[in-house]
């Protein structure tokens, strides 16, 4: 240190002389080693400050962490693993509704069909695109109507064969209304009819199964007897649908626009007499005679 | 004297607390000191840096002449500066620093007078000290035995008017800050650097005297 001296504060008590031969002999410097080491633990001990006052960081952080990964873990676990049986219906259901537009479009070709080949399996189509669900597909697809069930939507849906058929029980002439409602509901029996070979043949299928099961493998005639009895219950259901069919023909000898006039309802028992029908001829009479009681019936 | 030396200097022996806190209101600053102390607690090495290039000279002559060995003042002087930067989290710029720096180092010297009984007597003064000038040769050679002289008489001082001499000298000391850091009041420091003195300049006196009869 070669400052200048301050005598202020000493009270005279120092000497220039002493002073300054002092300042001559005292020229030692510290040593640059240890200028360094002390530098240099001052500047790690800067740093551990700094160190110390983030150390409360460090748990932080593990904290953080752990609490991270649990969070994880707890939603991994939570989410629904998906099952094999899931699986396979998945890779199923593009497959379904890729066949849908298909089956749309056989259902079309097969109504298409109908109508010329004479409109007989018309009904048939329309009744299963009006059925179509998609996630049954595959089940009516399996079902293949037969030859009985196309008879009996004719025998419902066109009336000129109905004429053809002999009527063995013809039906009793109720009121107007009856008919009008009876006709109006032709179209949902038809429906119906339709619906139940579809739902129900399938259930014949397996009851026939189930009775084949049970009688054996090796009873192959009383099996075609299950058969026949099948295509018997199937018979009788159709039956009683053209029983009905035949009893709306009856009814309808005269339809309702003719009998809305006695004199058309005349004329019209006057063509059924022409046509030997001389029975529904005098039921028409005697309904004309109820419903117009003020008309002279010839 | 307020929180600072108290509490860094808490293990240290002192000579007498009396006059501790009566000193501290009559001391000036010195804000640069203060100022980077401040920052080196803040975290600034490159103040503590500047504040140790400013001091470490100074305070290594005091220890040396006042441990009269190297290695000792070597150590101590390690001891005193890690002590200060221990220190530093508790540091209030409530004294000069200066007054802060030598009142650590004074202690530790005496410390290390308690530890070792009896220091080592044995003087090694680096001979660079003796440096050569482009004055006239006679009376370069009159200053060269001026201060052997002083160099003797600094050597043959008691221990309490050296450290009184060396601390006016090499820190710049008032006698209040004497007697502040020597823990010894205003009076009995002035007396020991006036004694100090005296014998330093009647050894120089002497010297010259004697030239001038050979002359």
């Amino acid at each position: 240190m070669t400052k200048e001296r301050t005598p202020t504060g000493t009270d005279g008590v120092t000497d220039p002389l002493v002073t300054e031969t002092y300042r001559e002999i005292a020229t030692e410097r510290a040593p640059a080693s240890v200028n360094e080491a002390l530098l240099r633990q001052a500047n790690a001990q800067a740093g551990g400050t700094y160190s110390r006052s983030l150390l409360w960081l460090r748990p932080m952080a593990w904290a953080a962490t752990i609490g991270l990964c649990l969070a994880i873990v707890v939603e991994v676990s939570n989410v629904p693993q998906p099952s094999a049986v899931d699986f396979e219906q998945r890779s199923l259901e593009p497959e379904s509704n890729a066949d849908a537009p298909q089956q749309l479009e056989t259902a079309f070709r097969d109504d298409k069909t109908s109508h010329e080949t004479g409109g007989q399996r018309g009904g048939d189509a329309s009744a299963k695109l009006q059925n179509y669900v998609p996630a049954s597909t595959d089940r009516r697809r399996e079902y293949q109507p037969g030859n009985q069930s196309d008879g009996r939507v004719k025998s419902v849906e066109t009336g000129e064969q109905d004429a053809a058929i002999p009527v063995t029980s013809p039906a009793v002439p109720e009121r107007q209304s009856e008919t009008r409602d009876i006709a109006t509901t032709q179209r949902e029996t038809t429906v119906d009819v339709d619906a139940f070979h579809v739902t129900d043949a399938p259930i014949l299928d397996e009851a026939a199964d189930m009775a084949r099961m049970r009688e054996g493998p090796n009873q192959e005639d009383e099996s075609s007897t299950v058969e026949s009895t099948k295509v018997e219950s199937a018979a009788v259901a159709g039956q009683a649908v053209n029983t009905d069919s035949m009893s709306l023909a009856a009814a309808s000898s005269c339809d309702a626009e003719t009998q809305s006039e006695p004199e058309s309802w005349l004329e019209c028992i006057e063509e059924l007499v022409e046509a030997g029908r001389v029975a529904e001829a005098d039921e028409e009479r005697q309904a004309l005679a109820e419903a117009f009681p003020n008309f002279d019936i010839p | 004297m307020g929180m600072i030396a108290t509490n860094a200097l808490s293990s240290t022996a002192t000579l007498s607390s009396a006059p501790t806190v009566a000193y501290a209101a009559a001391m000036d600053h010195t804000p640069e000191d203060s100022a980077l102390m401040l920052r080196y607690r803040d975290g600034d090495v490159g103040a503590f840096e500047i504040l140790y290039r400013r001091h470490n000279d100074s305070l290594y002559r005091y220890l040396l002449r006042l441990c009269r060995n190297r290695d000792t003042a070597e150590d101590v002087f390690q001891e005193v500066w890690g002590k200060i930067i221990k220190a530093r989290e508790r540091y209030r710029p409530t004294a000069k620093f200066t007054t802060f720096l030598y009142r650590v180092a004074h202690n530790c010297f005496i410390d290390h007078l308690r530890r070792n009984q009896r220091h080592d007597r044995s003087v090694d003064i680096d001979p660079d000290t003796q440096r050569a000038s482009n004055v006239d040769p006679d009376v370069e050679i009159d200053r060269g035995l001026a201060r052997q002289r002083l160099e003797s008489a600094l050597k043959d001082l008691p221990d309490e008017q050296r450290d009184a001499f060396l601390l006016y000298e090499e820190a710049h000391l008032s006698l209040d800050e004497i007697a502040h850091v020597t823990g010894v009041k205003r009076e009995t420091a002035k007396s020991r650097l006036r004694y100090a003195v005296n014998k330093l300049k009647t050894a120089i006196s002497a010297q010259i005297a004697d030239s001038l009869e050979i002359s």
